[in-house]
């Protein structure tokens, strides 16, 4: 079963569920894989502290321009629709860092000037927690987007796993969507504060647009109010669990102590692992 | 001269916004620029009233001419989104015309040059909106991203581009911008022209590797930075690294803010934290403001 532990709110304990999740899976027996897709500050390592085994760049296609046969139409760059292409006087120019890697230039090319080369974007480092097998994306600082390096990481999740956790990206992006549709269950959480539910409302609306099977998680709940909690059994949206604030989590989480965090959660993951198991099973590929 | 401070945080959830909208409200009157257009939560501490609204032409999506359309399938072999498929064949076993997934298509226009019957074009789509609106600080400039959209870097470049014009039209030195989340290429529509970033960690480790990536960019955009420690007695050891590897990267220290319930109730108040208190963080911010105005020299 593949789990996405999604948030609107970035902050909310996404991190924390997720290594848990994929830490007490594995030690109930699970064969169990973690994929960090949150590539702009990816966290999961500092809980987990992987042994790091392969780590390789995550390259796009972007156009190169042969020089000697650019005729200086100027066709490349009308056609492209991200500004990733100029066309200067003298030369034509290409910006990588907007381009989507469409291909559109190259086919509109009339000289046959332009070829695709590959160029880094992010890295991916792949390895063990323990039993636990680990993926991580990265991105690199100033991207655009960041969709290639996640569809990197989420490529190497083997297929005969008992368990895959996905740590998505926060906020409602293209990239988030693409780590939902992967998953068979969502585990959005959300802290009881206002920032917290309406950030809440953002994701309840993408996960219900999606289709897939969701669930809730409210951390810090005792020191928001009880809205949340309130939308949630209105709604009959299921609560895996409420974790109310302890500073003793918040320490075990400072100092990296996954063992700690588990324990604190661990009926939070025990109801979340009963609903991803209860699923019908062609909802578990 | 129109100032620019930028708040950021490599990693989310450390408190950027709550401290914005304090030092908005120590620093009023000023512009207030929103780029956190995916969640854009300042807006819940300000309670704008909006008096102009735009929408945000942010890309384009292809859109089928099914009458010109014989599916060849050309389209759908080009599409990097997946965006492009065929629809359900008609009763008659007729084959159906091609379709565009507005969510998943990008705008490339690649299916546009691919078609062979010029039955593909690109059609303008709004993918969001500003806003120009009057809050207790002064304006504000804020915007929405709709949810699935990902190039926001241009509409932070609006909301950005427009505070200062609000900032030279009123007379007011001063635009705080809540900054975008993360490293990408929003924060470098965010910062492009910051006069200070002042970054927001947390005392943890996730803390700790967002604040030293987003220093990293910051520092390679020549913009000036002060650092934050927010909620530093969680790790007091860490939170002295964090300044450490800050001040590594060039960064000036400012006053660290503990860690305090009332962030949370006077959230759910809608207020900025300072507006009501004096004493626990409400004075670590005061002092964490007069830092940021020595450093400015604005007075």
């Amino acid at each position: 079963m593949k789990i996405a532990v999604a948030s609107g709110k970035p902050g909310t304990g996404k991190t924390m569920l997720a290594t848990a999740l994929a830490s007490v899976g594995s030690r109930i027996g699970l064969s169990a894989c973690y994929v960090d897709c949150g590539v702009e500050a990816p966290n999961g390592c500092l809980l987990l502290h992987p042994r790091v085994e392969v780590r390789r760049s995550v390259t796009r296609r972007v156009p190169l321009v042969d020089h000697a046969l650019c005729g200086g139409s100027g066709v490349c760059a009308s056609v492209c629709q991200f500004g990733g292409i100029v066309r200067l006087p003298t030369q034509t120019l290409v910006h990588p860092e907007l381009c989507t890697s469409c291909g559109a230039c190259v086919a509109a090319c009339p000289h046959g000037a332009i070829r695709e080369v590959p160029r880094s974007v992010g890295s991916l480092e792949i390895g063990w927690a323990g039993s636990i097998r680990f993926a991580q994306g990265t991105l690199d600082p100033g991207q655009a987007r960041s969709l290639p390096v996640i569809e990197a990481a989420l490529s190497e999740i083997p297929v005969d796993e008992d368990l895959v956790v996905i740590d998505a990206p926060p906020g409602a992006t293209a990239s988030m969507i693409a780590t939902l549709r992967y998953a068979d269950l969502v585990v959005v959480v959300a802290d009881a504060t206002l920032f917290g539910r309406v950030d809440f409302g953002i994701i309840l609306d993408l996960v219900r647009r999606l289709g897939v099977d969701f669930g809730v998680v409210i951390n810090r709940s005792d020191i928001g109010d009880q809205r949340l909690y309130r939308l949630c059994t209105a709604e009959d949206i299921p609560i895996f669990g409420t974790i109310p604030y302890s500073r003793s989590l918040a320490r075990a989480y400072a100092l990296g102590n996954l063992d700690a965090i588990s324990l604190h959660l661990q009926k939070t993951i025990e109801s979340t692992l009963d609903h991803a198991l209860s699923l019908p099973a062609g909802r578990r590929p | 001269m129109t100032r620019e401070i930028v708040v950021v945080s490599g990693k989310g959830g450390t408190g950027k916004t709550s401290i914005t909208a304090s030092l908005a409200a120590l620093g009023r009157p000023l512009v207030l620029a929103d780029c956190d257009v995916e969640t854009p939560d300042l807006e819940m501490l300000s309670e704008p009233r909006v008096a102009r609204q735009r929408p945000f032409a942010g890309g384009k999506k292809a859109r089928v001419d099914t009458s010109r359309c014989w599916a060849c399938g050309a389209c759908e072999l080009v599409c990097g989104s997946g965006a492009i498929r065929q629809g359900p064949a008609g009763a008659n076993g007729e084959e159906a015309a091609y379709g565009v997934d507005p969510v998943a298509c990008d705008g490339c226009g690649a299916c546009v040059l691919a078609c062979p019957e010029d039955a593909i074009h690109l059609e303008t789509a709004v993918t969001g909106a500003w806003f120009l609106s009057e809050t207790r600080f002064g304006p504000m400039v804020h915007a929405r991203l709709n949810p699935g959209e990902d190039d926001s870097g241009r509409l932070v470049s609006i909301v950005r581009h427009r505070a200062r014009m609000v900032a030279e039209q009123r007379g007011l030195s001063l635009v705080l911008v809540d900054g975008a989340p993360g490293v990408g290429a929003r924060v470098l529509a965010s910062l492009a022209h910051a006069d200070l970033a002042l970054v927001v960690a947390e005392a943890t480790p996730s803390g700790l590797y967002g604040a030293t990536r987003v220093l990293r960019l910051v520092r390679d955009m020549g913009v000036g930075a002060a650092l934050c420690v927010n909620r530093w007695d969680l790790d007091p050891d860490l939170a002295d690294r964090i300044e450490a590897d800050a001040r590594a990267l060039g960064a000036t220290i400012v006053t660290r803010i503990r860690d305090d319930p009332s962030f949370v109730s006077s959230q759910l108040r809608g207020d900025a934290i300072v507006e009501r208190a004096r004493r626990g963080a409400a004075e670590d911010i005061a002092r964490l403001w007069g830092d940021v105005r020595g450093f400015m020299s604005v007075d």
